[in-house]
């Protein structure tokens, strides 16, 4: 490790720390701003996550990542196929994908549309809500939110990011990815965790993931020429802070 | 408007040593395209981009004059303009605009104790200069650059100079440096060609507005640093 990236990392680390004991003293609208600013803060510093390529930013993205992690709760809970899911709901969900496509609107650098019928189902299957809030090792319910994000057009992705708390717990679904023949990968769901490295989690039609979202940066990679990616997203949320607002 | 984290982050930031005020500098600075994206005519802006200006009106001085034609600008114009247009071929693409180091007629009017004292006695503040020029080119449809502010390092004071601006096919010139307030107004500094603006770039958030299709605007700025 060179001199100048042990001094880029302890002004970051000294940083982290100081921020980390400030949010703790904010109150819950306080600490919402600051994680708001903090999260539209990662895709300003590196729009594709791409940090190695932006050297000056560095620090600050390791504090963004430290200190979101600490904001909330991070990390990937659960990555592979749920059966029902694949077995009762994919096929609706991915005529229902197609529909909504015609209702969406593009948000940044991609698409989105909200979930139909057929997602709100998913979202509020106990046994999926069950699913969940195992992998994450907490009480769950359904938000209510789920969207269907679409990246259809070439170098279409999503900023580095997280999620606010109607997404505090993520469960994300591949509906359909399209490559051009000759193709055997493309864009990818990456997650930045408390590592600071970089991991990419393809996933294939079906697969989903569970991510503590609110707490894990995370982005999508660009999708190349004639490539195609659908997902459904369902929110879910910490059942005792609803309880707790009340 | 509730806005309670604003008197907080505030303080918190002022009371960082100076490696660690400029990553959160950076990191604000960052957030501010995304959060502008939010900001919507009529209405009042979130709390976290009354904060982010805030925070950011800490690190200097705010605010962004027309200064106009200034003589030694003027006399140096014909061989910028040739300058530049040398230099478009081989600019860095950025995410919305391309940009390359000023070359020797640029750094030689970044080097002028007659610009810098111009400007002096414009924003009434001794300056040095920070020896930072570059270019910049928008010259594809929708060129522009979002919300930010510049560090500290390379231009606390900015001296933007409007090298040339091609009208769009419509005969009209769209593009304009554009400044924010806390409470998300945005104000157009119009420029003509030749014309130079004093921005107190660190501390004031600033924009350029996008180019219509023909349009072409070239920029030169010129950093300066309190004296």
């Amino acid at each position: 490790m060179t001199q100048k990236t042990i001094a880029e990392q302890s002004t970051g680390d000294r940083l982290s720390e100081k921020l980390i004991a400030f949010s703790d003293s904010l109150e819950k609208f306080e600490s919402f701003n600051l994680h708001l600013l903090m999260s539209v803060a990662m895709g300003g510093i590196a729009p594709r996550g791409n940090i190695l390529d932006a050297p000056t930013g560095r620090p600050a993205w390791h504090v963004g990542i430290s200190v979101l992690g600490h904001l909330a709760s991070s990390g990937l809970a659960f990555r592979g196929v749920v059966p029902f899911v694949v077995d009762e709901y994919l096929p609706s969900i991915r005529k229902e994908a197609e529909v909504q496509e015609g209702i969406s609107h593009r948000t940044g650098p991609h698409t989105l549309s909200p979930g139909g019928a057929v997602a709100a189902q998913l979202a509020h299957d106990e046994r999926l809500i069950a699913f969940v809030a195992q992998k994450v090792g907490q009480s769950l319910r359904p938000t209510g939110i789920s969207s269907y994000l679409y990246y259809n057009q070439t170098g279409d992705h999503l900023y580095p990011h997280v999620d606010t708390e109607i997404f505090a717990v993520n469960f994300i679904l591949m509906v359909k990815h399209d490559l051009p023949e000759g193709r055997t990968d493309g864009s990818a769901l990456v997650i930045f965790d408390a590592d600071h490295q970089a991991k990419r989690v393809p996933l294939d039609v079906g697969e989903s993931v569970v991510i503590r979202a609110s707490g894990t940066v995370h982005g999508r990679e660009a999708v190349g020429e004639g490539e195609r990616v659908t997902i459904l997203t369902i929110g879910f949320e910490d059942e005792r802070a609803r309880v707790a607002d009340a | 408007m509730t806005e309670p984290t604003n008197p907080r982050l505030i303080h918190f930031a002022e009371a960082l040593p100076p490696a660690q005020k400029y990553n959160l500098h950076l990191m604000v600075s960052a957030s501010l395209e995304m959060l502008a994206n939010r900001l919507e005519p009529g209405k009042p802006p979130s709390a976290a981009w009354t904060t982010a200006v805030r925070v950011l009106a800490r690190f200097g001085k705010q605010g962004a004059e027309r200064m106009g034609l200034l003589p030694p600008i003027q006399v140096v114009l014909p061989e910028l303009r040739r300058e530049a247009r040398a230099m478009e071929p081989t600019a860095t693409r950025l995410a919305a605009s391309s940009t390359k180091p000023g070359g020797e007629v640029a750094r030689e009017l970044a080097r002028s104790r007659a610009l810098r004292r111009i400007i002096e006695s414009h924003v009434k503040e001794d300056l040095r200069p920070l020896g930072e020029c570059h270019y910049h080119f928008y010259f594809r449809t929708g060129d522009h650059v979002a919300p930010h502010v510049d560090s500290a390092q390379t231009s606390y004071l900015n001296c933007v100079i409007v090298v040339d601006h091609d009208a769009g096919r419509d005969g009209r010139r769209h593009s304009a440096l554009n400044t924010y307030d806390e409470r998300g107004g945005r104000t157009r500094v119009p420029l003509d060609k030749g014309e130079a603006a004093a921005l107190y770039a660190t501390a004031t958030v600033h924009a350029r507005s996008p180019v219509w299709e023909g349009e072409k605007v070239t920029i030169l700025s010129i950093g300066f640093g309190p004296r």
